[in-house]
């Protein structure tokens, strides 16, 4: 009995102690959980960080592309080699790595992050000074932008002094330790592999090193379209053309992803509610055909050559739509050529000195510059997004290419039939009533008002001219959209020069009778051509330009009158015949022999490019040939303007536009239709007298 | 009293390594989540690079020069095969503009539909008239193939 009592005793006493010992280690794991959550050491504070991050989802700019949705702009995602210079362990190693990889010199590399590690120390120090003074010095901040190594003079980079920057008395600000810092610019995929190799590789133990995606513009329709097209810098900083004019649609806006990452910053997972997606950007169709481009820019380009030109310009339009099928402008550079002459303000002021220089150009056989190149400040070439829109920026002096303009509008007021007789004095030299001794090219005792327009006869033109009055002839001019800007809405475009009503004079009477004294843009030139392009009921209106491709069954877009219908058909029955005598004489048939299939009908012209304040060049010429196909429903219209024919062919009397811009003009239409699969017209050449020779 | 604290102890056990177990388990199935979506930014990458470098070899000026060597390509007419009726139709298009020239043959042009149909159909061939029987000797004799009855096939 005792001897079960004593093992009662025992085993409360054991149970006593065990329970006691327990609630002492819990009351110890209690007090050490209490101690951790009120005063944790500093080491564990900067552990028990909530260790979540987030990563910004870059957003897809749209694509541009072409009317048929071939690509033009696009981005795509590269990569580059940031590190952390705080984790470099081993410098000789890393850059010994690094360097052969992205492709880039020892040298280069290590000094980047030499300096680096520097100014990371320097930092470094300076917070630790601060704590120890307890100057009441802000806490360190992290840069704000990306840090970028500067510029070595001689090899050395120069110390950074940012750190005692004043912010407005409340004391310098510190800066934490660079942690980030880009080594290379984009690279590719072999590159990117590469690295890859290297940070992988156990043995290395390269810590620090990762890739970091970036968003890349890529212009994949080439220098052909890049004017059009333009340029988006390095994260959109800088744009031009398109880019910049459809920016809004294109951009998207970026996405925010957050997730959870263990210590060593492996992403876990990502919790709920805490994807925020990009929202890519939305793609513009523009209404230019890469094909007609390239077509365009080869025809122009042999055309010059063969002209021996300065360069030449060329734009092509659908007239029922208003789009810009292609747009195009060609420098050639040519050896020899003089400089325009300059004149200071202070000798224009001068008496007799303008006069005494006009002279001595008037004499002069010298090839002036009439083109420039695309350089920069330096000589060097532009980038090709950054170049000039000739056939937006620049104008140039129609000439007869004018004249179809001037003869509807005296045709629908009436003041001259087409069947009339006009006396056009043998071909001149005839003094208009300003005193002008002028001479048409095909001479003819007379000619009815529509023989003036399919002749050019500059005489015929002026005599019927003298029948409108200043305002109607300067209504007339308006009316077409001369001098006004296109709604286009490409940069820099110019609006041209027409003389105001105020500063009208007899000069201008006789001179825009034949497409002097007014100045145009290709692009103004083209769109007020469609008027005689369009069919139907929209024949005699014009079209609204546009860069953009018109969705299917989208309307035609604003159109104005400015002729009625039937005017606009007989002035392009007469221009048919233009068409006609420029295929005899200059393109009888397509370079493979076989006859022309499409018919079409144009206006040539020749002007001289004005050398200002001296007047005009006199020995040389801007020929422009301007046309639309096929006749029956024209779906083209091209404008080619030759900027300098050379020499030879101004020996040759085969300077004119008939004869420099109307092959290129027919060769462009012929390939441009065919490709589009238009209908053949059933025309033969016509029967025109080609034994004389036409503007 | 000991074993009750034993038990006491090891279910307190037992429950802290299920619930561990269960957050490791969601741990886990959220990462492979973030790694599938990973994945697929990679992939979509991936596809946006492959789909430049496909616009950089398939523009005009690339095939031309592609095939420059290769073929004496020319454009497709379509009108180089068509029919008389649609020659002639053309004919009358272009005939209307006004062009001095031979004129086009006169042909009476059905409006559209069935009558066009036949005028352009009379001008063929009477062999190649598509729709119209041919003769047996041009098809071989085509092999009666014995229907299974519907119930069988079940």
């Amino acid at each position: 009995m005792s001897e079960g009592k004593a093992e009662g005793r025992c085993f409360r006493l054991y149970s006593t102690l065990l329970a006691g010992a327990l609630t002492l280690v819990f009351a110890a794991v209690l007090a050490r959980i209490a101690q951790l959550q009120l005063h944790p050491s500093d080491e564990l504070v900067e552990q028990m960080t909530p260790r979540v991050s987030s990563t910004k989802e870059l957003s897809l700019r749209g694509d541009m592309t072409d009317r048929l949705g071939r690509l033009l702009s696009a981005t795509r995602f590269s990569k580059r080699v940031v590190i952390d210079p705080t984790l470099v362990a081993d410098l000789d190693k890393t850059i010994n790595a690094l360097a052969p990889a992205i492709g880039v010199s020892s040298d280069g590399l290590g000094q980047k992050l030499v300096w680096a590690m520097g100014e990371n120390r320097r930092r470094t120090l300076l917070i630790e000074e601060a704590a120890k003074s307890g100057s009441g010095v802000a806490q360190a901040v992290e840069d704000e932008e990306v840090v970028e190594a500067p510029v070595a003079v001689n090899g050395v980079y120069p110390t950074s002094h940012d750190d005692g920057g004043d912010d407005g008395g409340a004391g310098p600000t510190l800066k934490k330790p660079i942690r980030y810092l880009v080594l290379s610019g984009m690279l590719d995929d072999e590159q990117v592999r590469a690295v890859r190799r290297v940070v992988s590789n156990r043995k290395l133990k390269i810590k620090g090193v990762s890739l970091e995606s970036q968003a890349l513009r890529e212009f994949l329709g080439g220098d052909e379209v890049s004017e059009i097209v333009g340029l988006y810098g390095w994260q959109g900083v800088h744009k031009t053309g398109s880019e910049a004019r459809k920016d809004k649609e294109l951009q998207g806006q970026p996405g925010k992803v957050g997730y959870v990452r263990d210590a060593a910053g492996t992403p876990l997972w990502v919790e709920a509610g805490q994807i925020q997606r990009a929202v890519p950007g939305n793609d513009v169709r523009l209404s230019i055909d890469l094909e007609i481009q390239r077509i365009a820019i080869d025809e122009l380009t042999r055309g010059v050559e063969e002209c021996d030109a300065q360069g030449g310009r060329i734009l092509v339009m659908d007239p029922n739509t208003g789009e810009v099928l292609a747009m195009a402008d060609v420098f050639r550079p040519v050896s020899g050529l003089t400089p325009l002459p300059l004149i200071s303000k202070l000798d224009a002021a001068k008496r007799g000195v303008i006069a005494a220089k006009k002279n001595e150009l008037a004499g002069s056989r010298a090839r002036f510059q009439l083109v420039k190149p695309d350089v920069d400040e330096h000589g060097k070439p532009r980038l090709p997004g950054l170049g000039r829109n000739r056939c937006v920026e620049d104008v140039y002096e129609p000439g007869s290419t004018f004249k179809p303009f001037v003869w509807s509008v005296i045709t629908e007021l009436g003041r001259a039939r087409p069947d009339e007789i006009f006396d056009t004095e043998g071909g001149g030299p005839w003094i208009t009533p300003t005193g002008k001794p002028i001479r048409d090219v095909r001479a003819a005792a007379t000619m009815t008002w529509r023989e003036v327009l399919i002749n050019s006869s500059n005489i015929g033109m002026i005599k019927g001219s003298q029948r409108l009055s200043a305002r109607e002839f300067h209504d007339a001019v308006s009316r077409f959209g001369f001098g006004k800007r296109t709604t286009i809405g490409l940069p820099g475009e110019s609006k041209g020069v027409t003389t105001p009503l105020d500063k009208w004079t007899v000069f201008s009477h006789t001179s825009m009778a034949y497409g002097n004294e007014v100045a145009v843009t290709p692009l103004q030139m083209v769109r007020a051509f469609a008027a005689f392009a369009r069919n139907g009921e929209m024949a005699g209106t014009m079209p609204r330009l546009r860069m953009t491709a018109s969705a299917p069954g989208e309307p035609a877009g604003v159109v104005y009158r400015v002729l009625p219908e039937k005017v606009a058909t007989l002035t392009r029955e007469a221009m048919s015949h233009v068409a006609l005598s420029m295929e005899s004489k200059y393109a009888k048939v397509a370079p493979n022999g076989s006859p022309w299939k499409f018919a079409m009908f144009g206006k040539s012209g020749t002007s001289r490019p004005p050398a200002p304040p001296f007047g005009y060049l006199q020995h040389q010429y801007v020929p422009s040939f301007i046309a639309a196909a096929p006749f029956e429903d024209p779906m083209m219209v091209v404008l080619v303007v030759i900027d300098d024919p050379g020499p030879e062919r101004i020996a040759k009397r085969t300077y004119y536009g008939a004869a420099t811009a109307g092959p290129i003009v027919r060769k462009v239409m012929e390939r441009a239709l065919t490709y589009l699969g238009a209908k053949p017209s059933a025309a033969t050449v016509a029967h025109v007298d080609t034994t004389q020779p036409m503007e | 009293m000991f074993s009750k604290l034993a038990l006491v102890i090891l279910s307190g056990g037992l429950i802290g390594v299920s619930v561990l177990g269960l957050r490791h388990q969601r741990s886990q199935a959220q990462s492979e989540l973030t790694q599938a979506q990973l994945r697929i930014n990679r992939q979509d990458e991936r596809l946006w690079l492959l789909r430049t470098r496909i616009a950089q070899r398939v523009t005009p000026r690339q095939i031309e020069t592609l095939t420059a060597g290769l073929v004496d390509l020319h454009p497709i007419d379509p009108f180089a095969h068509a029919g008389l009726a649609d020659a002639q139709r053309l004919a009358v298009v272009g005939g209307a503009r006004g062009f001095v020239g031979p004129p086009p043959p006169e042909v009476k042009l059905p409006a559209a539909g069935a009558k066009a149909t036949k005028v352009a159909m009379s001008n063929l061939p009477k062999s190649k008239v598509p729709g119209k029987r041919q003769p047996a000797k041009t098809h071989p004799p085509t092999k009666r193939v014995a229907q299974t009855p519907e119930k069988e096939r079940r």
